[in-house]
C-alpha cells in the first residue's frame, strides 16, 4: 500500500469509517511514518481551527420566522390528510368481517379450480368442449310399419303388373288359337 | 473512533424521534431540529457561499424543500439529507450566477465577501495568533476548487462520512477521499508558514 492510499486510511479513520483490524494496522504504520504521522497531525489542527464558531452561525430572525410558518401550513395542510386515512367507525366495525369473507370466497374459488384440475398432460375438464349430439340413425318404430304397408303395397302392385305382363306375353297364344279356330272351322267346313 | 458510529446511530434515532413528532403535528419537533443542526448547516452554506444574505436565503430554502418533502424522507441520516439540499440549491445559485463557467472552475482570481472581509488587517481580531491562523486559513478554504472545498466543508462543518459525502456529490468514495486529499495538500501548501512554526 502505498503513501496516498495510508493518507486516504487516516482520512477514513478520522470519518469513523474504519475496521477494528485497520485501525490496528494504521496504528502500526503510524507509529512506523513520521510523514503520515504529520499528515494526521495536520487534519486535526485544521479540523479544530475552521470549524465555523457558534456565534457565526447565528440565523436571521426573519429567516427562523419563515421556517417556522412554513411548518405550521404544512402540519395544517396535513392534518385533513390524516383525517381521511382513518375508516369511518361503522366501516372501521365491519372491516374485520369483510376481509373474512373475501378470505372465504377465494379460498373456495381456488378449490373449485384445483378440482376441476386435470391430470398432467391432459387438458383440464373445464376446458374440455361438451359432446355433440348425432342424429339417431335407426327410424322410429311408427315409420317401420309404415314402410313395410307401402312395401306390401307396391308388391301387390308389382303382382298385377305381372299378370297383366303375361297376359301380354300371352297374346300370340291367342293368335295361335285364332289359327286354331280356324284350322277348327275349316274342319267342320270339310 | 467507535464514537462516532455511536454518535451516528444515536442521531438517526433522535431524528427520528423528531420526525415522529412533527408528523404528529407538533411543529415545536422542527423548531428543535432546525436549532439542533443550524451551526453545521449554516456553517457549510456561509463558507461556500459570499455572504450571510445569501447564506440566509439557502439556509430557508434548505427547510422549505426539506418540510415540504419531508413526508417521502428515507434516508438515514437528516443531516446528510440537509447538506444534499443544501449542495444542490449552491450548485444551482452559481450556475444561475455563472452559467458559461465550469462548476470544477476555481474562483482564484475573484475573492469572495468573507475573503475580502477576512484579509489581513490592522483589526483587534489579527492580533490573537489563533485568530489569525484561523483567518489565514478560511483565505485558503475558499481558493479551493469548488468540488474540494464542498467536500473539505462537508467534513469539517457537518463531520459528514466518505460514504455520505459521496451520494452528495454523486461520485465515488474514493473521488471523494481524493478530492480531500487534494484539498487537504493545498491548505498545507498555502499555510507552509503556520505549519513550520
Amino acid at each position: 500500500m502505498n503513501n496516498k492510499k495510508w493518507k486516504y486510511e487516516i482520512l477514513k479513520d478520522d470519518a469513523g469509517q474504519l475496521s477494528a483490524r485497520r485501525r490496528k494496522a494504521l496504528a502500526q504504520k503510524l507509529a512506523r511514518d513520521p510523514d503520515l504521522s504529520a499528515y494526521r497531525d495536520q487534519l486535526q489542527t485544521v479540523r479544530q481551527t475552521v470549524r465555523t464558531d457558534e456565534e457565526e452561525t447565528k440565523v436571521s430572525d426573519f429567516a427562523l420566522a419563515r421556517i417556522q410558518a412554513e411548518a405550521e401550513r404544512h402540519v395544517r395542510h396535513r392534518e385533513p390528510a390524516r383525517r381521511h386515512d382513518v375508516a369511518p367507525p361503522i366501516l372501521a366495525h365491519f372491516r374485520p368481517a369483510l376481509i373474512y369473507a373475501t378470505i372465504s370466497v377465494a379460498i373456495l374459488l381456488l378449490g373449485a379450480i384445483w378440482l376441476l384440475r386435470a391430470p398432467p398432460g391432459e387438458a383440464p375438464i373445464y376446458a374440455e368442449p361438451a359432446p355433440r349430439v348425432q342424429p339417431d340413425p335407426s327410424p322410429p318404430e311408427d315409420w317401420d310399419l309404415a314402410f313395410e304397408i307401402e312395401l306390401i303395397e307396391l308388391e301387390e302392385k308389382l303382382g298385377r303388373l305381372d299378370l297383366v305382363l303375361d297376359d301380354a306375353i300371352q297374346a300370340p297364344e291367342d293368335d295361335h288359337t285364332e289359327e286354331w279356330l280356324r284350322e277348327l272351322l275349316q274342319l267342320e267346313d270339310s | 473512533m467507535e464514537g462516532v458510529g455511536y454518535e451516528s446511530t444515536r442521531m438517526e434515532h433522535r431524528d427520528k424521534q423528531w420526525l415522529a413528532r412533527y408528523r404528529e403535528g407538533d411543529v415545536s419537533a422542527l423548531g428543535e431540529m432546525v436549532e439542533f443542526y443550524r451551526r453545521p448547516l449554516f456553517g457549510f452554506i456561509l463558507r461556500m457561499t459570499e455572504g450571510r444574505d445569501e447564506a440566509d436565503d439557502i439556509f430557508q430554502e434548505v427547510w422549505i424543500r426539506a418540510i415540504r418533502h419531508l413526508d417521502t424522507f428515507k434516508e438515514r441520516r437528516f443531516l446528510s439529507w440537509l447538506f444534499r439540499i443544501a449542495h444542490n440549491l449552491i450548485i444551482d445559485r452559481a450556475r444561475k450566477k455563472k452559467p458559461d463557467t465550469s462548476l470544477q472552475e476555481g474562483k482564484e482570481d475573484e475573492p469572495t465577501l468573507e475573503e475580502r472581509t477576512a484579509s489581513p488587517g490592522p483589526s483587534p481580531a489579527d492580533e490573537a495568533d489563533y485568530a489569525d491562523m484561523k483567518s489565514r486559513i478560511r483565505t485558503a478554504v475558499n481558493r479551493l476548487p469548488p468540488d474540494q472545498k464542498a467536500v473539505f466543508l462537508m467534513r469539517m462543518e457537518g463531520d459528514l462520512s466518505f460514504k455520505e459525502i459521496a451520494r452528495i456529490q454523486n461520485v465515488s468514495i474514493n473521488t471523494a477521499l481524493a478530492r480531500m486529499h487534494y484539498a487537504l495538500d493545498k491548505l498545507k501548501g498555502d499555510l507552509a508558514e503556520e505549519y513550520s512554526r
